[in-house]
């Protein structure tokens, strides 16, 4: 039996101790977070890491919030204060933006990892439909904060928002009128409404049936992902863009990357309901479906060809409709249409082509492989863990310890 | 002084690295283990071993 510890004489131990005592009495006292004492893969954690970078953004949304006007007249103006006059507006800014960026990629990254290491079974099926729900709409939450900036390139993805809720078959019109209204003033205000509340209430909510009762919190890992979003604040700092005039067309302009993929799916000229409805819903679709399938005892994706196979050759297809998304045809003659136009016949010819060689291509290699290794004992190998002796480990804490001094000190001044 | 200096990214990218740099003097502190410290030969030699089982067989069921 072990003994009782000595009751702690510090008060910020016995506040501490008081506090977890008292919230015994909620719903937190069900979650367990560790922090791990070694270093663990971030893909074990990378839902949390989303999560961080969540709380990044509801941080520096929040201050953008103070300075921010939802109107069509002053919402362009007013980012461009908080970019130039705003103190250290610059710098929310770019985290905001870049922080969204980060979030919709540690999302996806975090629902492939799942999916390729089986995460799903063992009872987590409610866990893997509310994270797909989730993941749709943060990418539903960065592209009503692009919006905002009311630029050429909000008004691109608004036009693309407003024909495919148009496109919707018997309540299109009605669809678009509740949700873009009708007008600049209107759309602005609602999207706002969306983006600062509607949205995130949602993602709140959903987070409450998404969350595992066992929670990892690496704080060197979540450090860099932070350090990581400053980093390509720092190098790719967000542009303001051109103003948008209602009374000039827009010039030619992409979406973010995350949305690139459906805009070429719309640019192929197929009706709007079809490409950039039901073709992305199959994807989804895929997922939801997956853990209902897949009633296989192995976790492993070695031991998951089908899935594995049919995981690999959904991301080609991302991958080449993403990259094709941001293809405009350099010919400035030609008229805006004709260059923003994607030819279908090559378009779906690759997008079948590539899906079928990589989904025919891996299962047919792995099963052989299975085959091949099935008299075989598997052997387990563990990657050696890398050591520093107490010189260089001391040496490389005086380093880094100057590192930071020396930036604290250039900050300061 | 970066900020100031009009170069706004730069010091966005200083912040980052200062992060970066504490992940990973986080991540070697954590790592670091002491090496074990060295026994006498004669202290070692006076230890004596152990005379009976270390566990029970009852305690194995």
């Amino acid at each position: 039996m072990a003994e009782k510890s000595k009751p702690s004489s510090n008060l910020i131990v016995k506040l501490i101790l008081w506090i977890i005592d008292r919230l015994e009495r909620t719903i937190f006292i069900g979650v367990k977070i560790t922090l791990p004492k070694k270093f663990l893969s971030p893909l074990g954690f990378l839902g949390m890491l989303t999560f961080v970078t969540f709380v990044i953004l509801g941080v520096t949304g929040a201050v953008l919030m103070l300075y921010y006007e939802p109107t069509s007249a002053n919402a362009y103006e007013t980012v461009k204060n908080i970019e130039e006059k705003v103190p250290y507006g610059f710098l929310v800014r770019n985290i905001h933006y870049h922080g969204s960026n980060a979030m919709v990629f540690l999302a996806v990254a975090h629902l492939y990892y799942q999916y390729f290491s089986g995460r799903y079974k063992i009872r987590n099926e409610i866990i893997w439909v509310t994270g797909l729900i989730l993941g749709v709409i943060t990418v539903l939450e960065a592209f009503s904060g692009y919006d905002l900036l009311f630029n050429d390139r909000a008004e691109l993805a608004v036009s693309i928002g407003v024909s495919l809720t148009n496109a919707s078959p018997v309540i299109g019109a009605q669809l678009q009128q509740f949700i873009w209204g009708s007008g600049f003033a209107e759309f602005l205000i609602r999207l706002y409404a969306l983006h600062v509340f509607v949205i995130p209430l949602m993602m709140t909510v959903l987070m409450l049936f998404h969350f595992p009762r066992f929670l990892v919190l690496d704080v060197p890992i979540a450090t860099a992902v932070v350090g990581i979003v400053l980093i390509t604040g720092g190098l790719l700092p967000i542009e303001l863009g051109v103003k948008f005039d209602p009374d000039f067309p827009p010039g030619i302009t992409v979406p973010e990357w995350y949305l690139t993929g459906l805009y070429a799916f719309i640019r192929t000229g197929y009706d709007k309901f079809f490409t950039g409805g039901v073709l992305p819903l199959l994807l989804i679709l895929m997922f939801l479906a997956v853990p209902f399938i897949d009633r296989n005892r192995k976790f492993s994706w070695k031991d998951r060809p089908f899935f594995t196979a049919l995981g690999l050759a959904s991301i080609a297809q991302i991958l080449i409709t993403t990259v094709w998304g941001f293809y405009v045809d350099p010919d400035p003659n030609k008229p805006t249409v004709l260059r923003l136009f994607i030819d279908p016949i090559p378009f779906y010819s690759l997008l079948i082509l590539s899906g079928l060689v990589m989904y025919v291509g891996i299962y047919g290699y792995m099963r052989a492989k299975i085959a091949m290794s099935a008299g075989k004992k598997r052997v387990i190998t563990r990657p050696k863990p890398i050591t520093l002796s107490t010189r260089w480990t001391t040496v490389a804490i005086i380093l880094l310890l100057i590192f930071d001094w020396h930036t604290c000190l250039t900050m300061q001044t | 002084m970066s900020y100031n200096a009009n170069l706004k990214n730069l010091a966005l990218f200083e912040i980052g690295a200062a992060m970066m740099v504490f992940a990973v003097l986080f991540h070697i502190v954590r790592a670091y283990q002491p090496p074990a410290p060295m026994v006498a030969v004669a202290t070692a030699g006076a230890v004596k071993p152990p005379t009976g089982p270390a566990v029970q067989a009852s305690e194995t069921k």
